[in-house]
């Protein structure tokens, strides 16, 4: 779009574009498509070496390991009009999105090899999150990047605001202004304020005005999608182990990308399993396996490492609160009048009162949901992941282990990010740490 | 008001004696005076007898109301030789129109003998079921010239017809049938093979929402308390508490109009929200403001004013503002006007929070001149007692009520008077509420937030029994209770630290439970048992999923012998 | 007569305990080397030799460390901070109850804490850097060209330690060189290099929540100025025992006798 229709969306100009590419030739490009591919089906398969895995897990296993169905699928969804729109971390309205016609996707990665390459663009020292996700991306080693017309970005933490203007050099970004302190009545009025402003630049872009049976709609759909993950919440709050925390890592990093409805139905099938296995006592794992809580920082496909290390020395993970996993779809809309305003309203309570980001300025509705957490899956120990850089989180850490402390959870501090080389040295950890908790048991 | 904290074993204590009391002292005196009446003023010197009597029959006292019914009196000669000449019979301060005295004038009565007088009264539609003084006057030749006085009582009633039982028999049969249909649906889920399985047999209320009992109370209690007098419900005899007597000048019922003296009956006054303007042998006198404001306006007795102030307070003790959202018609209008909204799909509006931050500073102003003013009728230092008149009752003259429920219930409103300036200052204001209550069309209760029967037992709700309860780290903090609460209350999202989540504001609808989406967090609790409990209703799994317990019919992991081998993979 | 052993295979080097009967009889240590698993071999016999035991006698073996995953001959492995644990309760402390645990090995650090009942609540451990493990001092001591006692020696000799800034072991080579030329004292830059590394244990263990009685072990708990350096940082007394290097692997061998024993019984009421 020309200048002035951009500055129209995006409401500000790059007045100093920076149009450099990430200098890869494209024998460098192949191979790290192979090492994505050749990581990923590493992953599954060590996912498949433990037994009784629930067979509805092939489905989400064929969906990661070849994108390029739903790489045809969102084409010809484009070539009918559809627009495409990618975001990241989990404030942007998905049922907006939706309503207005268009398909969210999720294009957050971790994937080691792609850091590097992005260095020239963003600095060394940040979250190897986004540095890997922005050199997955731009290098399109993401097919499904290329396809995105539109990318929605919230102000969450320093990284992800400055990685807005680096990447609005290459493609249309729209920032999402997110209030820092969410317990503050003016917060909340100035991100329903963001919220309708975005629905009405939504409504521009894709030329299909949002009404209210179609708000009304999207709304029971996302609630659908919501009580799935509650039950499988239901399901793994039991002894019984049906299904370990890499395979519910699995189902939830293709809800990232995959088309929504054939996810939750395929969720369903996946369920019924579980049930079935429960009461035919079909479990993965003995039931006197140390059952792990993890939380913080945001683990994103193909990133396993820190989740095969743990599941591999014979503990389970059986509840989380990261963001990419057990928070994702958690929260519904509840609402019961459904004008405009109401719904309005509902969606962006939904999107700010419930979230336990740490980019917000108070960590206690976080501990509140970990401890929480921990009693309901009876939890023997809690494990919190840093990403190496990764400020917010690790300044929450010393008031999470004090309450932790004060209450005998045991807690360990895992400060990780992509590469290897620390393998060993985590997986010690671990050990130890499963070994404290089995000698306390 | 300082609330009272009990604990939960003397609430139960509370409790039991007070509704001894009320139903140790609940007796109905609906028999009929005797046949024989004595005179009270004979106009004879003490030693002589009285040498005439009057009877009647057993039913001879007893008129239906909006016709003319007739009333035999029959005066005796009681004298042994006399007779009585030109003896007739007159009514002094009679409540009700006469139409005829026949015979206008009897010329002879033999000795002991008795003769009829027929008096046709025309007794209004509108008049209340109740005992009602006759006082009776016969002068004759040979009676003292002020003539011997008499009186008794005529019993008021109504025809009786056959719509009460209609309707109960419609109800039972209703009852039964969604009882008979409930049974059987809860058969078909617990045997059957889907497999989204329900461990235990549902009881036969689950799955019914806390809002839906809420909607069944509301329309009952507006039927009961609106109607209830159409629907020949009987009436609950208010002056039962054994040592108030009936003021024997019991008056019509002056629907509309400020009585002007304390002639009636001191009935028990109920928080239940029914109004002294609606018609039809309403179910309970008035509300509890009428109370507080008519007390200090008429300077009743203790005797009077005790009794029935303490049962006023243990019943907001108990309940609080439960009244509020489950019984006040009212508020039930209001609802209903919201319902009525959502149902044709209009847009949502809502006061915006400045204006509404004002008008809370000012309803704290409005309850306090209420009291005063209510007061100082009474009192000579205000110096109001001239404006008796129009001060009388201002409770009830601004309440949208006033107007409301006589246009419901088919009595003529008699809109808001502007003939004066003092009551035109009360009718605007009375316009300003009535317009608050018409804007709950638009989904939230603003009436109720200036209610006065509401304040009052706002203050009680901090201490009563029914408590809402709150786990906060159950809470996900997702905004939905206040976004829902119909009176804009944002207390039980804000509160953090306290359980118990209860504030001056909140009505006890419970929608805020009924629509948490986290298992457990909030609760409603009665005298410290739990009685309804917040869950997350999915849209897909019909119940709550429940994992099958471990027992020993399970095939039992391998046991453990020796040591274990830890295979783990080498790396 | 039941004989069972626990192996300690370090970075540096390698470690067997063997107990015989419920008491520890016999330890050996010796280089690893590159070879995990002939390094743990060769000192196991060495242990098995001096009690006269043949391996089939070994009934239960306990591997640890760094290398526990590497030999092929262990029972059942389990990571150093556990068998640390277990070691330093066994010994346990004529002053009371032992609460934390410093180690200080070759290439890592460890500060472990544990409650009244011998049960680990809390580590911490610090294997990214070399910075406050024995590594750096034993660079430091190349640099100077000191054998390590006399390196000792010396850091206690001195009055004043020098401060050193840098937080690198490779840079602070060049800061000990610089100092060098400034003409301080050796003493004062061995013990400012003691300082430096006591005070980074020290930190490390008060992050973890280190509380007395503290039991220092690992092959850098040999090196009495380091001992005298920490004591001074933390500001209360340490505890060495005999032989600081051979915790892991006693307690690795405790371990071992503890499953053995309950097999046994298992088995026995079977």
């Amino acid at each position: 779009m020309d200048k002035k229709e951009e500055m129209e969306f995006v409401g500000y100009q790059n007045r100093y574009p920076m149009k450099v590419a990430i200098q890869v030739n494209a024998g460098t490009v192949k191979e790290l498509q192979q090492n994505y591919a050749k990581l990923t089906l590493n992953n599954i398969k060590r996912m498949r070496a433990v037994k009784n895995r629930p067979r509805a897990l092939e489905y989400f296993d064929n969906a990661l390991l070849d994108k390029t169905a739903r790489y045809q699928e969102l084409k010809k969804f484009k070539d009918a009009g559809g627009k495409v729109i990618g975001v990241f971390c989990i404030q942007v309205p998905d049922e907006l999105i939706y309503a207005a016609g268009a398909v969210p996707l999720r294009l957050s990665c971790g994937f080691y090899d792609t850091i590097s390459p992005a260095e020239e663009i963003i600095p060394k020292n940040t979250c190897p999150l986004i540095k890997s996700s922005v050199g997955f991306n731009l290098l399109k080693i993401n097919p499904l990047f290329e396809l995105c017309d539109l990318l929605i970005i919230p102000t969450t933490c320093d990284g992800k605001k400055k990685m807005i203007d680096v990447l609005s050099n290459y493609t249309t970004v729209w920032p999402l202004t997110l209030p820092d302190d969410k317990d503050n009545p003016e917060s909340r009025d100035f991100w329903v304020e963001q919220i309708k402003m975005l629905k009405s630049k939504l409504e521009k872009f894709t030329s299909h005005s949002i009404t209210k049976d179609g708000l009304k709609n999207q709304i029971q759909r996302m609630h659908k999608r919501t009580s799935l993950v509650r039950k499988i919440f239901d399901i793994r709050k039991d002894k019984k182990i049906v299904i370990t925390g890499r395979d519910f890592y699995t189902v939830m990093q293709v809800a990232f990308f995959d088309d929504i409805d054939r996810w939750m139905s395929r969720v369903e099938v996946l369920v019924q399993e579980l049930i079935n296995n429960q009461k035919s006592n079909i479990t993965m794992m003995p039931d006197s396996t140390p059952r792990i809580h993890i939380t913080g920082s945001s683990l994103v496909w193909p990133n396993m490492k820190l989740l095969h290390i743990i599941e591999e020395l014979n503990a389970v993970i059986v509840s989380d609160d990261v963001c990419s996993i057990g928070q994702y779809y958690y929260n519904p809309a509840e609402l019961d009048d459904w004008s405009m305003k109401a719904m309005l309203d509902a969606i962006a309570d939904k999107y700010l009162l419930p979230a336990i980001c740490p980019i917000f300025v108070h960590s206690d509705d976080r501990i509140d949901r970990v401890l929480e957490l921990v009693e309901q899956f009876k939890a023997d120990g809690v494990i919190y992941h840093i990403l190496r850089l990764c400020q917010v989180f690790d300044y929450e850490f010393s008031k999470v282990y004090r309450v932790l402390e004060k209450k005998n959870i045991p807690i360990l501090k895992a400060e990780t990010e992509y590469s290897e080389e620390d393998a060993g040295q985590i997986k010690t950890r671990v050990e130890a740490f499963i070994e404290m908790i089995e000698a306390k048991k | 008001m300082k609330t009272i904290n009990i604990k939960c074993q003397n609430k139960y204590v509370s409790i039991i004696i007070l509704f001894l009391f009320i139903f140790s002292s609940h007796y109905v005196s609906s028999q009929n005076d005797s046949t024989q009446i004595s005179p009270i003023n004979s106009g004879l010197s003490a030693n002589q007898n009285v040498p005439i009597n009057i009877s009647t029959d057993d039913s001879g006292l007893t008129v239906l109301r909006g016709q003319t019914s007739s009333i035999i009196i029959y005066v005796r000669n009681d004298m042994s030789s006399t007779s009585l000449h030109n003896v007739s019979l007159q009514t002094i301060n009679f409540s009700f129109k006469v139409i005829s005295i026949s015979p206008k004038i009897i010329e002879e009565i033999k000795p002991k003998e008795r003769t009829p007088f027929t008096i046709n009264v025309s007794v209004d539609s509108h008049t209340r079921e109740s005992l009602y003084k006759l006082n009776l006057n016969i002068t004759g030749a040979e009676l003292a010239s002020s003539g011997v006085k008499f009186n008794t009582k005529i019993h008021v009633v109504r025809k009786t017809t056959y719509g009460f039982y209609v309707i109960c028999i419609f109800i039972t049969l209703a009852l039964l049938a969604w009882f008979i249909i409930r049974m059987k649906r809860i058969e078909k889920l617990a045997t059957s093979k889907s497999n989204h399985q329900i461990q235990k047999k549902p009881w036969l209320f689950s799955g019914i929402r806390i809002s839906t009992w809420r909607r069944i109370s509301q329309v009952f209690f507006f039927l009961l308390l609106v109607y209830g007098g159409y629907l020949m419900l009987p009436q609950v005899r208010t002056d039962f508490l054994p040592f108030v007597q009936s003021d024997p000048n019991i008056t019509k019922l002056p629907s509309l109009n400020a009585p002007q003296q304390y002639t009636e009956v001191f009935d028990t006054y109920t928080p239940f929200r029914t109004c002294r303007y609606m018609d039809g042998n309403r179910i309970f006198r008035a509300c509890s403001v009428h109370y507080f404001t008519e007390v200090p306006a008429y300077g009743v007795p203790w005797y009077d004013f005790i009794p029935h102030f303490l049962v006023i307070v243990l019943l907001m003790f108990i309940f609080a503002r439960v009244f509020c959202g489950w019984v006040c018609p009212l508020g039930s209008i209001q609802d209903f006007l919201g319902i009525f909204r959502k149902w044709i799909g209009l847009e949502h509006w809502s006061i915006p929070k400045g204006v509404m931050n004002v008008l809370k500073v000012l309803r704290i102003i409005w309850i306090i001149i209420l009291f005063i003013l209510a007061i100082a009728i009474a009192l000579p230092l205000i110096g109001l007692i001239a404006f008796k008149n129009e001060l009388f009752l201002i409770a009830c003259q601004t309440c949208p009520a006033r107007n409301i429920f006589p246009l419901i219930s088919g009595l003529n409103p008699n809109w808001f008077p502007f003939n004066d300036p003092v009551l035109a200052i009360f009718s605007l204001i009375g316009i300003f509420f009535l317009i608050l209550l018409a804007l709950g069309f638009f989904g939230k209760r603003l009436w109720c937030r200036f209610c006065p029967n509401g304040i009052i037992q706002g203050w009680f709700n901090k201490g009563s029994l029914f408590s809402k309860e709150k786990d906060v780290r159950k809470c996900t903090k997702c905004g939905v209770c206040k976004r829902v609460c119909p009176m804009d209350n944002e207390y039980v999202f804000e509160e953090k630290d306290r359980k118990n989540v209860n504030n001056q504001d909140c009505i006890m609808c419970f929608s805020c439970v009924d629509k948490c989406p986290e298992d457990e967090c909030l609760k409603v609790k009665f005298a410290g048992k739990e009685i309804a409990r917040s869950k997350y209703k999915s849209p897909i799994f019909s119940s709550k999923y429940v994992p099958p317990e471990s027992n020993s019919e399970n095939i039992p992991s391998k046991p453990n012998t020796n040591h274990k081998h830890h295979k783990k993979s080498k790396k | 007569m039941a004989v069972v052993a626990g192996v300690d295979i370090g970075s540096t080097t390698a470690k067997v305990v063997i107990i015989k009967d419920g008491k520890p009889v016999s330890s050996a240590i010796a280089l690893t080397g590159a070879d995990c698993n002939a390094a743990a071999e060769s000192v196991l016999n060495k242990a098995l030799a001096q009690i006269g035991a043949s391996r089939d006698e070994l009934k239960y073996v306990v591997s640890t460390g760094y290398g526990r995953r590497a030999i092929d001959f262990g029972n059942e492995s389990i990571t150093e901070i556990s068998a640390n644990a277990k070691g330093a309760i066994y010994l346990g402390s004529a002053k009371g109850q032992v609460k934390s645990i410093i180690d200080v090995g070759g290439q890592d650090t460890k500060a472990i804490i544990l409650d009244d009942n011998g049960r680990i609540t809390n580590f911490i451990m610090n294997d990214k850097c070399a910075a406050g493990t024995g590594r750096f001092l034993e660079v430091i001591a190349r640099v100077l060209q000191e054998p390590m006692d006399n390196f000792v020696k010396l850091s206690i000799e001195s009055k004043e330690p020098a401060t050193i800034n840098s937080t690198c072991t490779v840079f602070a080579e060049s800061e000990v060189v610089s100092l060098i030329a400034k003409k301080v004292s050796r003493q004062d830059i061995i013990a400012g290099i003691h300082k430096s590394v006591a005070k980074r244990i020290a930190d490390m263990g008060r992050a973890a929540g280190i509380k007395p009685i503290v039991f220092f072990d690992g092959g850098g708990a040999r090196n009495l100025a380091l001992k005298l350096a920490i004591e001074k940082e933390l500001g209360f007394e340490i505890f060495v025992p005999q032989n600081p290097q051979l915790i892991v692997a006693l307690g690795a061998a405790i371990i071992a006798h503890e499953k053995y024993s309950k097999s046994l019984t298992a088995s026995e009421t079977k």
